[in-house]
């Protein structure tokens, strides 16, 4: 196995003094793509964004490239190459769909795929059209796409997405599971947590089960996909 | 069937952009009905058009033959129309049953009131009855996990006895399992009260497990409208929107619960 | 003819100090979400340095130097502010933010006292522009036409800052959502620490502007900024240009009202604002925030006071006269006025989520209209109760029609506007009001002339106060008026009137203030103007902070510790140094209010 490019180990995480994540540990290496799956609140997000640095950490071993990011603010860990597409969308409602891109511009690196406005607008279509447009004037899938594009005009070296297939039509799906599966062939990679296993399957190798704040199952996607029996134990209501 | 609902040659437009330009269709007594299209359609514009959020540029919209076009959200609510939110917002400093109180207050105009309603607890039960929450009346809405948030969100929309109930994606940010069971939840409902209900979703197992019939827009307009079965093999519905989604026709998918 | 256009340069040449200073605001605000009142204290130091630099270097070069120096040392007391202070509260709710920038006012004011002295100075003209012009046969200095100028400048290049460049973008962005713009590598501290200093600065230049037309003094803070807060909110809170058309207009409704009605000036402007806010709720250029601008966390008003321990207190304040002396006694009185003050406030803030900056014009009206109907009907002490709740609610329903229609800081605002209204009306119409002299001799009836039994007196109203505001948070009225404040708009979607729920409640908060407000006319014999300023508002935030903004009884013991604290530090000199700084490490140790702890737990974000 190769060197972990994200290694995190008795992750805990929580919001004021509550904690919702009890000690997760998993690791991606270079061109992995994991899935963190789980039901409503089992805390996948929480995972996410305690990566990205934006909820209370534990005391636990948090690192990316071999540097350790358990105390990094999250501007410094987004510039050492994480993108994070958060499920709320967040867009920056008052600012142009171009002036969103900008603010998500990042120098290019040798190490990562490269994100020029062309490559963006070529993805989703529908952007181009609406570049001067303010984003808070957009329909709820049309944001979902900004957030995504933002996110990669930082051309970053991990992928950190909660939930892109939130409110996306199925063919906009399509496009963006393949976008995926070129990124992945350019050695981006892929941390997302999903509801829909459909997608998941499509655009991850493995995937890592969360139940109550904590793992209840790490293994191969396409076998989750495939015993409906476990699905059922893990995910079902 | 009667149309609860008559919608006819509505539109709006932001700046240039005709967001629903001349959309026309009736739901009718106890009928489910989807609105499914691409994103940016106009599928939550003419939403808003409908429940008055939003004011149309023409067209006109009709309940159960009254006229409601222009006239405010809360006015509309008052003539027996529902709506649950895409992202549900509750109330958070209260208990899910005083959150149904409060709903149940509004509906009857009471909201001013410096008593409280003597007769509520029996109908805050069956409210609650009807989502499943019958056990949690006593739980801070905070603590709710999202799908038990999402069907709050519901029963409040009940509580003013509305004739029709709107729904913007209403499993949006939902676990798989879980949305089948609001879907199914909704049309238990559907079925003991004749409600109508005219939803939006872009999962399509809500939608193809959970409508009676589906109308498509694309780019303001209305491009198909049938059965589940009739848009689901509509050739220009899959080239615009399903794409190779699953339609739940004949192979076993992940998504499929169970 | 040439009169008026002399007339309109005039208010032109007002507007551009007022401009700079405003933009300065309304940029600080738009980036931080902090209504910056320690703004005018930057302003009053840009003046103080200015003429400083005058007297340093003599009147060549002096003042083109002191322009620039003042607005850097402005900037640079801005930088210090933000890093020691506001970096810490951004997250706070917007009264701790208000209420520690009024700290910083309240610790400036000392701070220049000592270094500058009490007298007022006088600036020199400005050298080079000392002349005047004659346009359609008027003389006009030319150093108005040098401030006219300098508005459009200024306004351009903040445009091109903002509109133009990287640097603008992101602050646009960091001021949505600060964590998201974090999130994708931008160092939104650093930004912040920039576009304080900035708008510092320009406080800095308008003051340093301003001393060769104005005298400077230790009350031109607070003066200016009553001002500018009308000005931001007419122009539209942190639209810049919005902030420029709004200063002129002003301006220039000052110059031409001198004119026509020279007593009511104040009143002109304010009056002004109100007609432009029916029509624009959000100001002339201003657009609604596009999301709430702080989502209420869990908790807030769910803390309830059980009504035995209601009872217990009540029995504990019935028996206290028996036991304590005198002064005590006294101080208890103030502290049931003061406690039913902020409890009304309390009510507006907690369950009804509305911020008041302005809640002492209620407070106000009812002292004053108690006042008044025993100066000019001779009505006796019964009726000037009964009456000032009822003023009080008139000016609450009044004002409040058209606070409700905004929202969070906004409303904020807005209501200190009105209250400023009110305290300029005050002031102003001398003939019925006695102006600054205020009414004096306005005695309790005999029956009450004696401590002890004015004591049961207020006893006895903050009972009557207590229940009512317990029931109206805990009946179908309050539990609406928290469902508008939890989640607007689904509470307008199941049919509450949202607008008109917050209204009935504004109203109420403001009828129990103006029953303490009669109340404690009686208590001190006469009433000033003081008790419609802000400082008189912004104690009653104080007092809620301190108890903490979820529990009714929270006012009351931030009511006593307010005014024990008063009490203890009115004997030292920089008593007002000493309550600022007790304030900040309040806001700064404790956002959430020590009984507030609640609020502090983030609430679930919906997915
Ligand atoms: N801002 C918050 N404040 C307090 N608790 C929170 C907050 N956000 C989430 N939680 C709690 O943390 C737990 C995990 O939430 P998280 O959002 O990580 O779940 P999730 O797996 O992403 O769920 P979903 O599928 O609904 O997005 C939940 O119990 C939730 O109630
Ligand atoms: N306030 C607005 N100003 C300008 N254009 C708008 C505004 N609101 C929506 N639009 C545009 O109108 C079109 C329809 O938007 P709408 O939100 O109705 O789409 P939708 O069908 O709900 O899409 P989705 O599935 O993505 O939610 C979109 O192109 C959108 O960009
Ligand atoms: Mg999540
Ligand atoms: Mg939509």
């Amino acid at each position: 196995m190769s060197e972990a490019m994200l290694r995190i180990e008795g992750l805990s995480a929580g919001y004021g003094p509550a904690t919702v994540l009890h000690g997760i540990s998993f690791s991606l290496a270079q061109g992995d793509s994991l899935a963190l799956l789980g039901r409503n609140g089992a805390g996948k997000s929480t995972t996410i964004k305690a990566i990205m640095g934006l909820v209370r950490r534990g005391a636990a071993t948090l690192s990316f490239d071999g540097q350790a990011i358990g105390s990094l603010p999250p501007q410094k860990i987004a510039r050492l190459g994480v993108g994070y597409v958060p499920e709320e969308r967040r867009i920056f409602a008052e600012l142009t769909v171009a002036e969103n891109l900008e603010v998500g511009r990042r120098p290019t690196r040798s190490d990562a795929p490269e994100w020029p406005e062309q490559r963006l607008y070529d993805l989703f279509p529908e952007l181009h059209a609406m570049r001067d447009r303010r984003a808070g004037r957009m329909s709820g899938g049309e944001q979902q796409m900004l957030t995504i594009a933002r996110t990669l005009a930082g051309n970053p070296r991990i992928l950190l997405l909660d939930e892109p297939a939130e409110g996306l039509a199925p063919v906009v799906l399509d496009r963006i599971a393949d976008t995926v599966a070129t990124l992945r062939a350019e050695g981006l990679t892929l941390l997302i947590a999903e509801q829909s296993l459909g997608f998941a399957a499509e655009v991850a190798s493995r995937c890592v089960v969360l139940e109550s704040g904590q793992i209840a199952h790490t293994g191969d996607m396409a076998e989750l996909a495939a015993d409906s029996a476990l699905r059922d134990r893990l995910l079902s209501v | 069937m009667s149309a609860v609902l008559q919608v006819s040659d509505l539109a709006k437009s932001f700046g240039g952009v005709a967001a629903v330009d001349g959309v026309s269709f009736q739901v009718g007594a106890g009928e489910r009905l989807a609105l499914i299209g691409p994103n940016g359609a106009g599928k939550t514009t003419c939403f808003n058009l409908l429940n008055g959020q939003l004011r149309a540029d023409r067209g006109s919209v009709v309940l159960d033959g009254k006229n409601i076009t222009g006239r405010k959200p809360r006015q509309i609510v008052r003539l027996g129309i529902g709506r649950t939110f895409q992202i549900a917002r509750s109330f958070l400093s209260m208990t899910v049953a005083e959150a149904v109180e409060t709903a149940l207050d509004a509906a009857t105009r009471h909201t001013l009131s410096f008593r409280r309603a003597p007769d509520a607890s029996f109908r805050i039960a069956e409210l609650l009855g009807q989502v499943g929450l019958q056990d949690q009346a006593d739980r801070p809405v905070t603590e709710l996990p999202y799908g038990d948030v999402k069907r709050l969100d519901l029963a409040m929309a009940l509580s003013s006895s509305p004739r029709l109930l709107f729904m913007d994606e209403p499993t949006a940010g939902m676990a798989a399992a879980d949305r089948a069971l609001l879907m199914d939840q909704v049309s238990a409902i559907v079925a003991a009260s004749g409600l109508a209900v005219l939803f939006t979703e872009h999962d399509m197992e809500a939608v193809f497990g959970h409508a009676d019939r589906v109308i498509v827009m694309a780019r303001g307009q209305l491009i198909a409208e049938g059965t589940v079965d009739e848009i689901r093999r509509d050739p220009e519905v899959r080239r615009v929107y399903l794409g190779r989604a699953e339609t739940g026709e004949a192979e076993a998918m992940p998504e499929t619960h169970v | 003819m040439g009169f008026y256009f002399a007339q309109a340069l005039t208010g032109l040449a007002s507007a551009s100090s007022l401009f700079l200073v405003a933009a300065g605001l309304s940029l600080i605000f738009g980036v931080t979400r902090v209504v910056n009142f320690a703004h005018g204290s930057l302003y009053m130091i840009g003046a103080y340095v200015a003429m400083d630099v005058i007297g340093l270097f003599g009147k060549v070069p002096g003042f083109w130097l002191a322009l620039p120096i003042a607005a850097l040392v402005s900037a640079a007391v801005g930088g210090l502010i933000e890093v020691t202070v506001l970096r810490r509260i951004y997250r706070a709710p917007e009264m701790f933010q208000l209420v520690a920038t009024f700290a910083i006012v309240l610790i400036a004011q000392d701070v220049a006292e000592w270094i500058w002295g009490v007298a007022d100075r006088f600036g020199p003209r400005a050298p080079g522009l000392s002349g005047v012009v004659t346009i359609f046969g008027e003389r006009i200095p030319e150093y108005d036409l040098f401030l006219i100028a300098m508005g459009p400048i200024t306004l351009f290049l903040l445009w091109l800052l903002f509109a133009r460049t990287r640097f603008g973008v992101l602050v646009r962005a960091a001021t949505q959502d600060r964590e998201m713009a974090a999130a994708l590598g931008v160092d939104q501290a650093k930004l912040f620490t920039a576009v304080f200093c900035l708008g510092a600065g320009l406080a800095g230049l308008g003051g340093a502007m301003q001393v060769p037309r104005d005298a400077v003094t230790l009350t031109m803070d607070l003066e200016i900024i009553a001002e500018v807060f009308v000005i931001t909110v007419v122009g539209g809170m942190g639209s810049i240009p919005g902030a420029y058309l709004a200063a002129i207009l002003i301006s220039e409704l000052n110059a031409f009202g001198i004119l026509i009605l020279p007593e009511i000036t104040l009143i002109v402007a304010f009056a002004a604002m109100a007609v432009v806010l029916v029509i624009r709720p959000y100001g002339l250029l201003g657009r609604p925030p596009s999301a709430p601008e702080t989502p209420p966390g869990p908790g807030m008003g769910t803390l309830r006071l059980p009504a035995m321990a209601w009872g217990g207190l009540f029995l504990v304040m019935a028996l206290l006269p028996l036991v304590v002396d005198q002064f005590m006694t006294v101080l208890i009185i103030d502290i049931m006025i003061l406690g039913m003050f902020a409890m009304s406030l309390q009510f507006l803030m907690g369950p009804g989520g509305m911020v008041s900056f302005g809640h002492a014009a209620y407070f106000g009206v009812g002292a004053y209209g108690a006042a008044l109907l025993v100066r000019h009907l001779e009505a006796d002490m019964g009726w000037a109760l009964a009456v000032a709740p009822v003023a009080a609610a008139a000016a609450a329903l009044f004002f409040g029609w058209f606070c409700v229609r905004l929202s969070g800081v906004y409303l904020a605002m807005l209501t200190l506007a009105a209250a400023q209204i009110v305290w300029a009306a005050a002031v102003q119409m001398q003939d019925f009001t006695g102006g600054d002299d205020g009414l004096t001799g306005i005695w309790p009836a005999k029956l009450f002339g004696d401590d002890l039994a004015f004591y049961y007196l207020a006893l006895a109203f903050a009972v009557i106060a207590v229940l009512v505001l317990r029931q109206a948070t805990r009946s179908p009225f309050g539990r609406a008026l928290t469902a508008a404040r939890d989640a607007p708009l689904r509470a307008e979607a199941l049919g509450i009137n949202v607008q008109n729920q917050q209204w009935m409640a504004f109203t109420l908060a403001g009828t129990v203030a103006g029953l303490a407000g009669g109340l404690y006319v009686f208590k001190k014999g006469s009433v000033f103007p003081d008790v419609l300023a802000i400082p008189q508002s912004v104690d009653a935030l104080i007092m809620v902070l301190l108890g903490g903004v979820d529990v009714l009884a929270g006012a009351l013991i931030g009511a006593s510790t307010f005014v024990v604290l008063e009490d203890v530090f009115n004997q030292f000199e920089a008593w007002r140094s000493m309550l600022g700084g007790v304030i900040l490490l309040i806001a700064m140790l404790a956002p959430g209010g020590m009984a507030g702890l609640g609020s502090m737990i983030r609430r679930r974000k919906p997915a």
